[in-house]
């Protein structure tokens, strides 16, 4: 079995913190499920993000994760849940960030270069047991197939940000 | 009397984890276009050592293996393999096999034939690729036990793996050969 080494908050500050598309702004969300459906194909001249939450202790109540890129806050999940957005050709950095209460966060972060186009999907995995004082997330791109698959099985959110 | 009415809790529980289990399997499979029939079931054993090192002709070679490393409920699952929409095998354990497919592009699947007695999050993964004739690619369906001291969990990832990395664990996998269940 694998244990989780604890992933010190200000550790996952410190390397979210400037090189990536982490928003310095601590956004909060609120998420609700969505009736829509994601589109057919990108739009013109635009590439198509989706970004996958994968709650994988499904036990535990869920967190707010929220998905930065380029250093804005475009949108959160709430447990095993998924939307999507569009950006321009070029190179994204993209941030997830989990808030699990008064001082404990998780962050992990990738970039990738956008084609118009192009459609990219993203998972952030959430390793979390907050009960046990363990914080961690990754994301990492997805294959298609597994990133149809999992936009199947989960759940669309549609999320606002709490002024 | 308290003891048919314990038999038939028993059997009702039986029966709608059956129900339940039946069809988890299939919404799980929903959208995986690598996989085959949810209800499909393999059984599974060890071969002998003959096994293709170079694709026929015109073909690629497929290796699927199952590491069950970083596992540990037991029993281990069943881990088919499915190619287009059918299975064409299954693993249990540290264990491969391999097949042939035409070049192009193929979607694959690997997916758990039964539950393990953990609670189980993910039973399958799917991943897709192109093949090109004479080529070999090694596919690695990594099962995975997750958790801390007082919770745990699993996961199954499908991943390509680098042909250094499988020459480097070759010899700690089983060669299994597999047959689908009547």
């Amino acid at each position: 079995m694998l244990s989780f080494p604890a992933l010190a908050q200000g550790n996952a500050t410190a390397a979210a913190r400037g090189i990536s598309g982490c928003s310095d702004r601590k956004a909060k969300f609120e998420v609700k499920p969505s009736t829509g459906k994601s589109p057919a194909q990108p739009e013109q001249g635009k590439a198509l993000v989706y970004f996958v939450e994968e709650d994988i202790n499904t036990n535990v109540v869920t967190h707010t994760s929220r998905a930065d890129i380029d250093r804005k806050s475009i949108g959160a999940t709430d447990g095993s849940s998924w939307f999507y957005f569009s950006v321009d050709p070029g190179v994204h950095h993209l941030c997830a960030a989990t808030h699990f209460g008064m001082s404990s966060n998780a962050t992990a972060v990738v970039h990738f270069t956008a084609e118009p186009g192009g459609t990219y999907y993203f998972e952030m995995k959430n390793l979390s047991w907050p009960g046990d004082g363990v914080y961690d997330v990754s994301l990492f791109p997805l294959d298609s197939d597994e990133g149809k698959f999992l936009t199947t099985s989960y759940q669309l959110v549609a999320s606002r940000q709490k002024k | 009397m308290a003891q048919a009415r314990f038999m038939l809790l028993l059997f009702t529980t039986v029966v709608l984890a059956t129900t339940a289990h039946a069809q988890n399997q299939t919404a799980d499979l929903a959208g995986v276009p690598g996989c085959g029939d949810p209800s499909a079931k393999f059984s599974v054993n060890k071969a002998g050592d003959q096994q293709p090192v170079r694709p026929e002709s015109g073909k690629a070679l497929v290796y699927f293996i199952e590491d069950d490393s970083n596992f540990d409920s037991h029993p281990k699952p069943t881990t088919r393999a499915g190619v287009d929409g059918k299975w064409v095998g299954a693993t249990h354990g540290n264990s491969y096999f391999s097949f042939s497919v035409d070049p192009g592009v193929h979607h694959l699947c690997a997916s758990w034939q039964s539950g393990v007695i953990l609670g189980t999050d993910r039973k399958t993964a799917a991943a897709h690729f192109t093949a090109e004739a004479g080529g070999i690619y090694y596919f690695e369906a990594k099962n995975t036990t997750y958790g801390t001291s007082n919770s745990t969990t699993t996961d199954i990832s499908l991943t390509l793996l680098d042909s250094d990395e499988w020459a480097l664990l070759a010899d700690q996998y089983e060669l299994i050969t597999s047959q689908r269940k009547k």
